[in-house]
């Protein structure tokens, strides 16, 4: 059964989870979860606040032991293998830490010689990949956020890892950041390198993900490649607005594959349609005298299926700019 | 874990206070630290005023106790015992006795003033036979025993 | 002293997959850490200059220490003087000077949020956890050798190498009487190493510096004021604070030996109890949040 996850019959998958299941008081935190991780390949985790991404990510880096169920890193298991389960896996769980009295290069010096091995001949170009420049002479308890999230990566690069586990990885970091870490992550993966990453912004996973798994109440609301979510999407969300709406309701109501509806608030419509009926649509529009004045994708089709699939409706959508994700629970 | 606590506190106060009767301190103990401390002791007094005298030959005893008469007792820690000690001096058939207060604390060390006579234990230094001010070993000394 | 060295060398945790080498790098590591950090740094200079200032201070007036064994003789062999610093401070600095880095060391990996960082790399929670211990251990170790040797060398240096009047009244050479007290400083190890496990436990247990580094100051008065009471002697063997004093009858003469037989495996047990009570309280938690 695992062989089947693996790309070469003798390569073990980096990682390996079947029925991952954990409680925190009481509260399910992950639930009967299966997750599997091939090399080379960039995984996402998406799933709201409180949807269990970070307690997966805890119990595969073996800072939380699962309650139930069995987990692999390249075949090796924590509870057999101990420290060397971890073996060509890094990467960090919520915001880095780090010791704030030492400078960031003085913290990965520490960090490399608790690795041990050739750990410290890679801090230089750990430093580089990562951004961090001279910054990494400054004492980390002055650091951004975004400053601790460059240090984190650095210090995963470090242990020169077949796995890259990293949580919300670009949380902090500004566009140019996370312009970075995307080309860091598909340049890890074409080399061979495992990538997992967790994200509740669907957007952000999709230009970078080759695999997805979507997490709802701890449970995985889909899973598999990031084709056949697209496959699955609906139609993405436009918010329009027209020099005479009533009429351009009553066009839309001739034309199928599209769904056009009032606005909570009266002042704009919101329009569900593929590309092409859209086209279709506006110019529709147009030949029935009505102006566009603005039309502005709102929520792409992914989106709209992640919040299908975690409870969170468009009607949440609605109410802000951003997805407000404390609505859905867990 | 606050429970295990309680119970422990609890059940060493209650064998404290259980073993109120059990402490190491008692009379026959205390003589047997005293006196021959008060040998040696003497002896080095003896020899820092210039006379030589052999420890073999003192054969101190002593005689201690807490409070007198009726309130008397031979056990326990505290700063009321009394003790006499008497020793041969001059020969072996001429015995001389000296008093001393002693504070015993409940770890089996004491300390022990001097209360008389007052050119053997009576002030703090003395002086030496070639003249300097030494401190007198017999006016205040510890010492210390085994509770077991 | 081979019974204390023996029990010495027993109360060493090796606790079961985590001495392979690996945790010789974490005490490395570990070590190197302490090294840089100011506040053992002071309390290392502390150790070695305070005997120093003691006997200067006890030079410059008359009296005496009067409540502390052989203060009376501080002015007569300095052989008194490492003495009634063991006498005196031996109860509570000892163990306050350990636990400046037992209560702490495990609890600062609490305080700066980096037990995910440090428990994602190479090394297994037994072996972080053997090697915080070990260099907590060693430096307990150091203080107290330091402040000892440091305390013998101000009275030779600075009293003089006088016989020492022993606790019988006998007198005592000089060699004899510098055997005694390096046999005396060696023997309050075992339950500086004991103060040292209650650090480490109440620094898991608590995950905070301050319970780790007050509380063992605390439970040793506590325990102190418990033994100024006429105790069985059963509870008063049981006693952390009791070894303390078991070098008293290494003076007396005859000597006896029994305190610091039993002193050592007292001390020996609070050690492995704490030890692994921290231990067990380690391997099992959960690293989450904050």
């Amino acid at each position: 059964m695992a062989d089947a996850s693996s790309e070469a019959p003798a390569v073990a998958a980096a990682v390996e989870a079947r029925g991952l299941a954990r409680r925190f008081d009481g509260a399910v935190a992950v639930a009967g979860l299966d997750l599997t991780v091939g090399p080379g390949r960039v995984h996402g985790l998406v799933g709201p606040n409180g949807a269990g991404k970070t307690t997966l990510l805890s119990m595969l880096l073996g800072l939380v032991r699962p309650d139930a169920g069995t987990l692999r890193l390249f075949g090796r298991t924590h509870g057999e293998h101990g420290a060397r389960a971890r073996d060509g896996v890094a990467g960090f769980v919520e915001a880095p830490r780090f010791y704030p009295y030492l400078t960031g290069r003085a913290n990965l010096e520490l960090l490399a010689g608790l690795d041990g091995g050739d750990a410290r001949s890679r801090i230089a170009s750990a430093l580089e990949v990562s951004g961090l420049g001279d910054a990494a002479k400054a004492k980390v308890g002055g650091y951004s956020v975004g400053m601790r999230q460059r240090l984190g990566i650095a210090a995963s690069l470090l242990r020169d890892p077949r796995l890259l586990i990293l949580d919300e990885p670009t949380s902090g970091l500004d566009p140019a950041g996370m312009r970075d870490v995307a080309a860091l992550v598909r340049r890890l993966a074409g080399d061979g390198v495992a990538v997992l990453l967790s994200s509740h912004d669907m957007d952000e996973v999709e230009g970078l993900c080759d695999d997805v798994t979507i997490m709802h109440a701890g449970r995985a609301a889909f899973d598999g490649t990031m084709a056949e979510l697209r496959d699955r999407a609906p139609a993405p969300e436009f918010l329009l607005t027209t020099s005479d709406d009533e009429k351009a309701l009553d066009v839309a109501t001739s034309s199928d594959g599209l769904v056009v509806a009032r606005e909570a608030d009266g002042e704009a419509l919101s329009v569900r349609a593929a590309r092409e009926r859209l086209d279709e649509y506006v110019i529709a529009l147009g030949r029935a005298g009505i102006a566009v004045r603005t039309l502005a994708l709102r929520t792409s089709a992914l989106k709209s299926l992640f919040f299908d699939l975690t409870g969170g409706g468009p009607a949440d959508a609605a109410t802000a700019a951003e997805p407000t994700l404390e609505k859905v629970p867990g | 874990m606050r429970r295990t606590l309680a119970l422990a506190v609890t059940a060493l106060a209650l064998l404290g206070a259980a073993g109120c009767d059990t402490t190491g301190v008692t009379r026959d103990r205390v003589n047997a630290a005293v006196a021959p401390t008060f040998a040696n002791l003497y002896v080095l007094q003896q020899q820092l005023r210039g006379r030589k005298v052999a420890v073999a030959s003192v054969k101190a005893r002593a005689d201690c106790a807490r409070g007198t008469g009726p309130n008397a007792s031979t056990r326990g820690a505290g700063d009321d015992w009394t003790c006499t000690l008497t020793w041969f001096n001059a020969g072996p058939a001429i015995t001389a006795s000296a008093n001393y207060q002693l504070h015993v604390q409940a770890n089996g060390c004491y300390t022990a003033d001097g209360d008389g006579p007052s050119d053997l234990n009576g002030t703090p230094t003395l002086t030496a036979s070639d003249g300097a001010n030494v401190t007198n070993p017999l006016w205040r000394f510890d010492g210390c025993f085994d509770l077991s | 002293m081979t019974a204390l060295d023996t029990a010495g060398a027993a109360v060493r945790p090796a606790p079961a997959a985590a001495v392979r080498g690996g945790t010789l790098v974490v005490y490395r590591w570990e070590a190197a850490k302490l090294v840089r950090q100011v506040r053992t740094r002071l309390v290392v200079l502390a150790c070695v200059l305070a005997p120093f200032l003691f006997v200067a201070a006890l030079k410059m007036q008359t009296t005496t220490p009067q409540d502390t064994l052989f203060g009376r003789w501080v002015h007569d062999s300095g052989f008194a003087v490492p003495l009634v610093v063991l006498g005196f401070a031996g109860q509570w600095a000892l163990p306050a000077l350990t636990s400046v880095v037992a209560g702490d060391i495990f609890a600062c990996e609490d305080r700066h949020g980096t037990w995910r960082t440090i428990l994602t790399r190479s090394r297994s929670r037994g072996q972080i956890f053997a090697g915080k211990t070990l260099a907590a251990l060693t430096y307990g170790v150091v203080v107290t050798v330091l402040l000892g040797a440091s305390s013998l060398v101000a009275g030779v240096l600075m009293v003089g190498h006088q016989p020492l009047v022993g606790l019988s009244g006998t007198l005592l050479a000089p060699g004899h009487a510098t055997a005694l007290v390096l046999a005396s400083w060696a023997s309050v190890l075992p339950p500086v190493l004991a103060f040292t496990g209650l650090g480490l436990l109440l620094s898991v247990a608590g995950r905070n510096g301050a319970l780790g580094i007050g509380g063992p100051v605390v439970i040793g008065l506590l325990m102190q004021l418990g033994s100024m009471a006429d105790l069985p002697v059963p509870v008063r063997t049981l006693l952390l604070t009791t070894p303390f004093g078991a070098w008293h009858g290494l003076f007396t003469d005859p000597p006896f030996r029994g305190p610091l037989l039993w002193g050592a495996a007292v001390s020996a047990g609070y050690l492995v109890l704490c030890v692994g009570g921290a231990y067990a309280l380690l391997r099992r938690r959960d690293i989450t949040g904050g």
